[in-house]
C-alpha cells in the first residue's frame, strides 16, 4: 500500500478535508514535516479495509481507538499488520520500519441500511478555518454527515463501502473534516481518535473543544454524530514562519551598506535566504535570487525589495539538485561578488539512533554534489568571490535524530576547505550556525530558536574578509 | 506507593506508548536514560507524560517535562506529587 498526491486529492474530495498539509505540495513544504502527509483518517480507513478483506460480511465498529503516531509520507510503501487480541482487532501501519498508525477496534456483525445521503454539493468552502489557540477555547460547531457515495465507492471499492456502511463511513470522514477544516482547522495535526457506538437521531456531527493543553498545544474535542460518540485529539501545528518585514529589517542596515555587493542567493524564497536577501536589498546590493518551488514566495521577497526602491533585484527558478539541467550562464552573466548557499532538503527528517542511507544521500546531494558543481562554475568566472556555506552547531551537539544531516554537513565543511585550496579566487566561509527560527526549525514541542537576523553579522563579516 | 511500583507502572506505559513487542526482553530501570530508547522521540515523550498524568491524576509543569532525562527523573517527580 502506498499513497500518492492523486490519492490525497481524491480523499480530500470524499472527506472534504482540503487541509494544505495533505494536498498542497508547495504550501506543505513550509509546514512542520516539509512535505505533504497522508490524511491520518484515510490511512486508518485503508487499514480497516485491509482487515475487512478477511471476511465477506458487513460489520459495525462498536469501539475504536486510533493513534496517529507519526506522519505517513507519500509514495513510500506501508505494510499492515493485523492481530486478534482477545475480543479486539489490532491493526498497525508501518512505514520505513516505524510504526505510524496503531488501531484497536471491536466490531460486530450487522446489516447496513442505505441512506439517501448522496449530496454532491453540500460543501463549497475548500479553505480551512485559521484559528488561534485562544479562539479555540470552548469552540463548537456542526458538520454535515453526507457522503458522495459514488466517489467513495470508486475510491475504496463498492464492496468495502457496503461492508462498513456508507453512513458510518461518512461519519468517520467527518472527523477528518472537523480537525482539518474546522477545529483546529488550518493549523492542525490529527493525533488520536477514539469512538464508540452511540446512536443520535441527527444527520449532523456536533463537536466541541473540551480542553486545551497549552504545554503541548494539544486540543481535545468531543463529538456526537448519528452512530458514534467520539473524542478527537489534535496538535495545534505551528503556522508557517513569517520572517521580519523589510521595514523591520531596514532598522538594522546602514544606507548603501552593501551597494558594492552583487549577491547571488541560492534558496532565497524563505528562511535565512529571505532574511539575507532583505538585509542585502536594504543595503543597496544588486541581487540575483533563486527558488526551487516557492514561486509566490520569491515574488513576495522580490517585491518587498523593489518596494524600498532597490530596482537591482531579479530571480530565477533553479533546482540545484538537478545540476545537469542547469544553464549556469544566467549566474555567470550576473557576475556575483558574493554567493549565499541556502539550498537544503527538510532537515528534521531523521529517526532517533537510526541511520538512513537514503536520507544521508539526499543531504549529500544538496550539501556536497550540487554545491561542488556550483562552485566549479563560479570558479570559471576567474574573479574573487566570497561564498557563505552555512554549517550548523548540530555537528558539535550530534542530536540522535540528526545523524544523516550532521554527517553530511561535516563532510560539507571538509569539502569547503578542499574547494578553497583548489580555487584560490574563492573564499568560502562555513560558520556553524545555531538553531535559528525558520520553517525548518519549528516544532510541535517547545524548542529554543534564535532570531535569524543574526545572519547579518555573518554577512557583514564576509564584507570585511580579505 | 513505592518507587518500584511506580517504575513498574511506568514500564507498562512505556511499553504501550512505544509499542514494544518483546515485552519480556524489554528492560527499563531507574538508571535508564530516555536516550537509551530509540522509539522515545519528542511525540512519544508527550504521549508518555500525558498518560502518566491521566493515570496518577496530576499535571507536570512544562519545565519538569523538559528536564526529564532519565527514568529516575520521572519517578522522582511522580513521588513528589502523590
Amino acid at each position: 500500500m502506498k499513497f500518492s498526491i492523486t490519492d490525497q486529492l481524491k480523499f480530500s474530495e470524499i472527506s472534504q478535508d482540503f487541509n494544505p498539509i495533505h494536498c498542497d505540495e508547495i504550501l506543505s513544504r513550509r509546514y512542520i514535516f516539509g512535505e505533504p502527509i497522508v490524511h491520518g483518517t484515510n490511512a486508518m480507513i485503508f487499514a480497516i479495509k485491509e482487515w475487512s478483506k478477511l471476511s465477506d460480511s458487513p460489520f459495525f465498529i462498536d469501539k475504536l481507538k486510533c493513534i496517529f503516531r507519526k506522519p505517513i509520507f507519500l509514495n513510500k510503501k506501508i505494510t499492515t499488520k493485523i492481530e486478534n487480541i482477545n475480543n479486539s482487532i489490532k491493526i498497525t501501519l508501518i512505514q520505513e520500519h516505524e510504526i505510524k498508525v496503531k488501531i484497536l477496534m471491536e466490531v460486530s456483525a450487522t446489516k447496513h441500511h442505505y441512506f439517501d445521503m448522496n449530496n454532491n454539493d453540500l460543501y463549497t468552502n475548500k479553505s480551512p478555518i485559521e484559528l488561534s489557540l485562544d479562539d479555540l477555547k470552548n469552540y463548537s460547531g456542526k458538520v454535515d454527515c453526507s457522503l458522495n457515495i459514488s466517489l467513495a465507492e470508486k475510491y475504496y471499492s463498492k464492496e468495502f463501502v457496503h461492508k462498513i456502511g456508507c453512513d458510518k463511513l461518512a461519519e468517520i470522514l467527518g472527523y477528518s473534516r472537523i480537525i482539518g477544516m474546522h477545529a483546529p482547522g488550518l493549523n492542525s495535526i490529527f493525533s488520536q481518535l477514539t469512538f464508540h457506538k452511540n446512536t443520535h437521531h441527527s444527520n449532523l456531527i456536533s463537536y466541541e473543544v473540551n480542553s486545551i493543553d497549552k504545554r503541548f498545544n494539544i486540543i481535545n474535542i468531543k463529538s456526537d454524530g448519528p452512530n458514534f460518540s467520539a473524542c478527537l485529539k489534535a496538535f495545534y501545528r505551528p503556522p508557517k514562519v513569517k520572517q521580519k518585514t523589510i521595514e523591520e529589517i531596514k532598522n538594522y542596515i546602514l544606507v548603501n551598506e552593501f551597494k558594492d555587493h552583487r549577491a547571488l542567493i541560492i534558496g532565497a524564497s524563505r528562511g535565512l535566504g529571505e532574511i539575507t536577501a532583505k538585509c542585502l536589498g536594504c543595503g543597496g546590493a544588486s541581487l540575483q535570487l533563486t527558488y526551487a518551488k516557492g514561486m509566490q514566495d520569491i515574488i513576495d521577497v522580490s517585491n518587498a525589495i523593489l518596494g524600498i526602491n532597490n530596482q537591482n533585484v531579479s530571480f530565477l527558478k533553479l533546482d540545484i539538485t538537478k545540476s545537469n539541467e542547469i544553464d549556469f550562464n544566467d549566474i555567470k552573466q550576473f557576475k556575483p561578488t558574493h554567493v549565499f548557499y541556502y539550498a537544503t532538503p527538510f532537515i528534521f527528517s531523521g529517526s532517533k539512533n537510526k541511520f538512513s542511507r537514503e536520507k544521508y544521500n539526499k543531504f549529500r546531494l544538496y550539501y556536497l554534489d550540487a554545491f561542488e558543481i556550483l562552485v566549479k562554475n563560479l570558479s570559471e568566472l576567474n574573479k574573487n568571490i566570497k561564498i557563505l556555506y552555512p554549517s550548523s552547531i548540530a555537528i558539535d551537539e550530534e542530536p540522535a535524530d540528526m545523524l544523516e544531516y550532521t554527517l553530511a554537513k561535516k563532510e560539507g565543511e571538509e569539502l569547503c576547505l578542499k574547494l578553497e585550496k583548489k580555487y584560490p579566487n574563492l573564499k568560502i566561509l562555513c560558520p556553524r550556525l545555531p538553531r535559528l527560527y525558520t520553517d525548518q526549525t519549528v516544532s510541535l514541542t517547545s524548542v529554543k530558536n534564535e532570531d535569524p537576523i543574526q545572519i547579518l553579522d555573518i554577512i557583514r563579516s564576509m564584507s570585511n574578509r580579505d | 506507593m513505592s518507587s518500584s511500583d511506580i517504575e513498574k507502572s511506568l514500564k507498562e506505559i512505556v511499553i504501550d506508548v512505544l509499542d514494544i513487542e518483546d515485552i519480556d526482553g524489554f528492560n527499563l530501570y531507574e538508571d535508564s536514560k530516555i536516550d537509551d530508547f530509540p522509539e522515545w522521540d519528542s511525540l512519544a515523550h508527550i504521549n508518555i507524560i500525558t498518560q502518566i498524568e491521566s493515570i496518577y491524576g496530576f499535571r507536570f509543569s512544562l519545565d519538569e517535562v523538559e528536564s526529564f532525562n532519565s527514568i529516575k527523573d520521572i519517578i522522582k517527580s511522580i513521588c513528589s506529587k502523590i
